[in-house]
């Protein structure tokens, strides 16, 4: 009982009615107390369907999804009651009430009793900062603050898992700064457990205990953050040589074949072979084999492959020679 | 399961965020009020120029029409305008994200519109009455007659507001056949010359006959025995559970066609 996943996805496909492809394809995933799971791909990768499915907001088409133990397509009512949610997008309340009409109303509409209600939003506007502007329009708001509201929304019942689709697009640096801090300390709190989508790996990075790569419907890798991280950092290294000149079909057929995983960038009187994963001996027999060929080289550089870059390549988005 | 406590509770939250929302459109409210105001007698006195001489009592009867039709295609309008917009806005779904059914919230939101508009019409009413210097006293038949019309027309409202989880488009369909029914509903002109076809408008359209058993009451002062026998009571209460079963099955399929589709929100 205790070791039951607060959220549990096994083999969901969701296939929307007229689609090609399905939008999520035979995921499984499980959510434990005071875990915080990413869900990292690129645009539509399937990110927004998982959560609204594990919300009861799009049925799956096959598989089950069960939260604090209650099929979400059996027993949705039950399920929801311990789920808060900040959806994608910036209209998560009313714009044309204020931050207290619009907490009183979510508050009420998820039956917290009424006594509790009253200290929960007191509690919530000082936790996020907005009691000076309670009674301001939520319009009026900066898309950060509205964003803090919807989050603080999303917690008045207390509910024992969060869902946060892409809390920080949209947000400029420093209001994305602050809502990861924000985030952050929701994620300190035991026993609460949070899903969060997004496709900025820093932002997953700082937050998500495991980070779990979607692409195209499909799970890509799934593993503890720091460990993906080393996994990928270590092999990743990118060697970048610009040559002289425009480089032969012939010639780059020839380094590809030689060097496996190149790839030429031709520029408008240069070349740029950019090389990953490769070795320091390896390197240097590539740059024999280019000086044999007589080609000019005119500058080295290596360096380490990018989060971004890590994820663009989990997901196959940047791989050539594949 | 739910209990039943909860649901006066909800109601006023749901009323709360109504008239919250009301306040912050209150010019576009105000200034259609007073657009009735003047377009009404303006009618009336087109219609008695054209038809030489239209009495105060057929006055009153397009009066009782119009703010009949008023209040209940206002509801209609006002609902699955809101589903249309939420669903776009991206609020529907987190109205969703509740153990209450969505059929609770939805038939609440019903009520609640319609004890709003109820009280923006009867001010309307009032003041057109003192007006054109209309004979009116209201009376229990013409309650009972309202009420079972009113519960008919929240049957169509629950099922297009259903639909409008479904079809964006049903929005712009409801505005033109809300228009279309100040004809076929005899809100203006009363259609009981029309023979077989105010018939069949009476039985099929959920206005039309309590238009008329309203002014049969109001304008006639029709007693409860007449209600009673010719079969207007029986006839509206059976179009109200009618419209409302069908109502309710129309929005619980469309709720889950919406949960299939994905089209509780922005897509
Ligand atoms: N309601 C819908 N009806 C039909 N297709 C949909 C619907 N919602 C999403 N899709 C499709 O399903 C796929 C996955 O979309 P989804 O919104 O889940 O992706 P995402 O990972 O959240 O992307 P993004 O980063 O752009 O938010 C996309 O191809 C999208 O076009
Ligand atoms: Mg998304």
């Amino acid at each position: 009982m205790n070791n039951q996943p607060f959220i549990q996805v096994s083999e969901v496909t969701k296939r929307y009615p007229r689609a090609e492809n399905p939008a999520v394809n035979g995921v499984s995933l499980s959510l434990h107390p005071g875990e915080t799971l990413a869900l990292l791909g690129p645009n539509g990768a399937g990110k927004t369907t998982t959560v609204k499915m594990v919300a009861g907001l799009v049925l799956p088409t096959s598989g089950t999804i069960h939260v604090m133990g209650h099929d979400m397509v059996l027993a949705r009512a039950k399920g929801v009651r311990h789920i808060g949610a900040v959806l994608e997008g910036a209209r998560n309340l009313y714009w044309r009430l204020s931050a207290l009409e619009n907490l009183r109303y979510f508050g009420n509409l998820r039956l917290v009793p009424r006594r509790e209600l009253f200290h929960r939003i007191e509690e919530l506007l000082a936790l996020f900062g907005l009691e000076a502007h309670k009674h301001q329009e939520v319009r009026q708001f900066s898309r950060g603050m509205q964003q803090k509201l919807a989050i603080a929304a999303a917690l008045l019942h207390d509910p024992k898992i969060l869902l946060l689709d892409e809390p920080t697009l949209g947000l400029d640096v420093q209001a994305a700064k602050q809502l990861e801090a924000t985030i952050a300390q929701l994620t300190q709190e035991q026993e609460k457990a949070i899903l969060l989508t997004s496709h900025m790996m820093p932002l997953a990075e700082k937050l998500a205990d495991r980070i779990f790569v979607i692409h195209k419907g499909r799970k890509v890798a799934s593993d503890a953050t720091r460990s993906l991280l080393e996994r990928y950092n270590t092999h990743q290294d990118i060697a970048e040589i610009q040559v002289a000149g425009q480089m032969t079909q012939v010639l780059i057929a020839q380094l590809q074949q030689a060097f496996g995983g190149i790839t030429a960038i031709p520029n408008a009187n240069t070349t740029m072979l950019r090389w990953p994963g490769s070795e320091q001996t390896q390197l240097i027999q590539l740059l024999q084999f280019l000086d044999e060929q007589d080609q000019a080289i005119l500058d080295i550089g290596r360096r380490q492959a990018s989060l971004e870059e890590v994820f663009l390549s989990l997901t196959g988005m940047e791989q050539p020679n594949e | 399961m739910m209990n039943a406590l909860l649901l006066p509770k909800l109601f006023l939250a749901e009323l709360r965020r109504d008239v919250c929302h009301w306040w912050s459109y209150r010019l576009n409210a105000l200034s259609s009020l007073g657009l009735w105001l003047v377009a009404f007698p303006f009618m009336m006195l087109t219609f008695d120029s054209m038809s030489g001489g239209y009495g105060p009592e057929q006055r009153l009867a397009s009066l009782i029409g119009f703010l009949v039709w008023e209040l209940c295609t206002g509801m209609l309008v006002a609902t699955t305008g809101s589903v249309t917009e939420e669903a776009q806005q991206g609020t529907l779904e987190n109205v969703m994200l509740t153990p209450v059914s969505p059929l609770v919230i939805f038939s609440l939101r019903i009520t609640v519109v319609f004890t709003r508009k109820a009280v923006e019409t009867t001010i309307l009413g009032l003041a057109l009455v003192i007006i054109l210097n209309l004979p009116f006293t209201w009376n229990g038949p013409a309650l009972l007659v309202m009420g079972l019309t009113i519960a008919s027309v929240a049957g169509v409202g629950l099922a297009l507001g259903g639909l409008a989880m479904i079809y964006k488009s049903i929005d712009s369909i409801v505005g033109v056949i809300t228009l279309l029914s100040v004809l076929f509903t005899g809100a203006l002109i009363p259609l009981n010359n029309l023979g077989i076809v105010f018939a069949l408008l009476k039985y099929l359209a959920p206005m039309t006959w309590g238009i008329d058993a309203l002014r049969a009451t109001l304008v006639s002062e029709i007693g409860w025995p007449s209600l009673w026998f010719d079969g207007t009571l029986w006839g509206l209460g059976i179009q109200a559970f009618v419209f409302l079963s069908l109502g309710t099955a129309t929005f619980i399929r469309s709720f889950r066609r919406a949960q299939m589709q994905g089209s509780l929100g922005t897509y």
